[in-house]
């Protein structure tokens, strides 16, 4: 059976791994860089600590609340993101991430810098799920994302996020309403972080604002931008390892931001699409391989 | 009632008059020229016609209605469609990627029905339609960025006319193409006329410009300086003055 401490270690890389592919809609898809996902990350996780402790709602609805006020904070927030591209949007996500943590940190109703505690794991039917049975939840939920995922690429939102990402005036010329598309974007995105703000909350059983600061951006577009940036593999393989890594070697946790930070400079000089991307080594590779073994088979 | 009217459009940038009272119509099923020198404001008239600009005065309607400053993606959907002059297809897409996302203008408004599969059989027969309409039978799955320019300016046009367009804005449709890529693209033209869409073009290429327009509106510094047949332009001596200066001919 899995000991306790690999469940613990594959929970924490699941809500990574809904993290990540929650920015990739932002990110990837609709191409609108975001340095301040965490941001919605803490918004879910203290809307679902703050219904729990102080509103008495059990889990699951907490949980849904989550979601919805991420999303709808989210979809607010969208409208100052839209007037300004690339390099202003990098920062006016980032300036978001900021306020958003300063607001839990000085403002008592969310407990300041001393957090909230006292946020239980979750209960079914009147016992509680264990730890086995969160991590049953996390991977119910990332089936879930995968499933809206693949549904949005397929859909015709799909097709006009690709659009907008290649060029947002030609995409205008075509009909798409360019606004109404990346707020969705957002407010999607901002939902699936929130629900997995509130799996955290509910997990760690007490929250403080740092957790959801500006390094936490970084560490989930890392994720996003390691594994490839714009695929449904990329974020996820991307969760896997480097979620992973602070296990494998404690101390490179200790250096986990600059690790992070020189593993992006890298990938970004030798392999911009990510390790999983679509020109990546190992992807070519991969179709190098499949030509191969089909030439050979005649 | 024409289908496009303007009347008085003015649009300035920073002190530089892009245009300046231009007032004109386009008549339904009409190949109507708009010519001039460099920096006329002929690609700002079509900026403004489709939403990229908003005028700073002067209206433009179209069958009657009021679309000056109103968004590109609301003039698209009303059935006016536009090429670029610089080509801008979404490079890491497919032709038919590239077409579908024009053909999905009547989906877009609602977002239950965005929901749908972007590739069903209806809509990868509009495509093949389009693609095979501008004289590109095959290929299709080829990513847009690697075409050479004659078939990224073909692209355009299939795109355009996913949209269903009762008026075409040309934007220097020939431009970088060769003389065999010009002629054809002739033919294309009055074969789209003769299905009943409207053309508007900008063109610098003269022998397309006469070969293929009937009505003529030269513009200069802004200004609407002719206006006619092309036969009356060629002779008009402000014509010639705008494109080769004073001093005698």
């Amino acid at each position: 059976m899995l000991s306790g401490y690999l469940v613990t270690v594959l929970i924490t890389i699941g809500i990574y791994v809904i993290l990540a592919l929650s920015l990739n809609m932002i990110t990837g898809y609709a191409g609108q860089i975001s340095l301040g996902h965490a941001a919605f990350m803490g918004i879910g996780a203290y809307t679902s600590a703050l219904f729990y402790t102080k509103a008495g709602f059990s889990f699951w609805p907490a949980f849904l609340l989550a979601g919805l006020v991420a999303g709808a904070v989210g979809a607010v927030l969208a409208i100052p993101c839209l007037r300004v591209r690339e390099d202003f949007l990098a920062i006016t996500t980032m300036g978001i991430n900021f306020v958003v943590e300063a607001t839990f940190l000085y403002v008592p109703f969310f407990g300041a810098g001393m957090g909230i505690g006292g946020i239980d794991p979750p209960s079914l039917f009147g016992a509680e799920i264990g730890k086995p049975g969160f991590l049953l939840l996390v991977i119910g939920v990332i089936l879930a994302v995968i499933a809206s995922d693949r549904w949005l690429t397929r859909s015709w939102i799909g097709l006009a996020w690709a659009a907008i990402r290649e060029d947002e005036g030609a995409a205008g010329a075509m009909g798409i309403d360019v606004v109404r598309f990346k707020v969705f974007a957002f407010t999607l995105g901002s939902a699936w972080a929130g629900l997995a703000g509130s799996l955290y909350a509910h997990f760690l059983t007490f929250i403080m604002p740092v957790n959801f600061g500006f390094a936490q951006s970084i560490v989930i577009l890392s994720m996003v931008v390691f594994g490839g940036i714009g695929t449904l593999r990329g974020p996820i393989v991307g969760a896997i390892v480097l979620g992973a890594l602070p296990e494998i070697s404690r101390p490179a946790m200790e250096y986990r931001t600059l690790l992070y930070g020189v593993l992006l400079l890298l990938l970004m000089r030798y392999q911009p699409d990510g390790i999983l991307g679509e020109r990546s080594l190992l992807v070519r590779g991969w179709h190098m391989l499949r030509r191969r073994a089909a030439t050979q088979s005649q | 009632m024409a289908l496009l009217e303007i009347e008085h459009l003015t649009k300035e940038f920073d002190g530089v008059t892009a245009l300046q009272e231009v007032t004109l119509q386009v008549r339904e099923g009409e190949i109507l020229g708009v010519i001039g020198p460099n920096g006329a404001g002929k690609t700002t008239l079509f900026n403004c016609i489709s939403g990229m600009f908003s005028p700073d005065r002067g209206t433009i309607r179209f069958r009657g209605e009021d679309i000056q400053g109103r968004k590109p993606h609301d003039i698209a959907r009303r059935g006016i469609a536009r090429t670029f002059q610089i080509v801008r297809p979404f490079p890491a897409l497919s032709l038919t990627d590239n077409v579908l996302v024009a053909y999905g203008h009547r989906h877009y408004p609602r977002l239950v029905a965005s929901t749908g599969a972007f590739r069903n059989r209806a809509s990868l027969e509009a495509a093949r339609a389009a693609l095979e309409r501008v004289g590109m039978p095959a290929g299709h799955e080829r990513q847009a960025g690697t075409l050479p320019l004659g078939l990224k300016k073909r692209l355009e046009i299939a795109r355009a006319l996913a949209l269903d367009p009762s008026v075409l804005l040309l934007d220097e449709p020939s431009g970088g193409l060769r003389h065999e890529e010009s002629q054809q693209l002739l033919d294309l033209i009055r074969r789209l006329n003769q299905e009943g869409i409207t053309v508007v073009l900008i063109e610098h290429n003269m022998p397309i410009v006469m070969g293929v327009c009937r009505r003529l509106v030269v513009l200069d510094h802004g200004v609407q300086i002719a206006e006619g047949d092309p036969a009356t332009i060629q002779r008009d001596p402000l014509v010639i003055e705008a494109y080769l200066g004073k001093g005698g001919v």
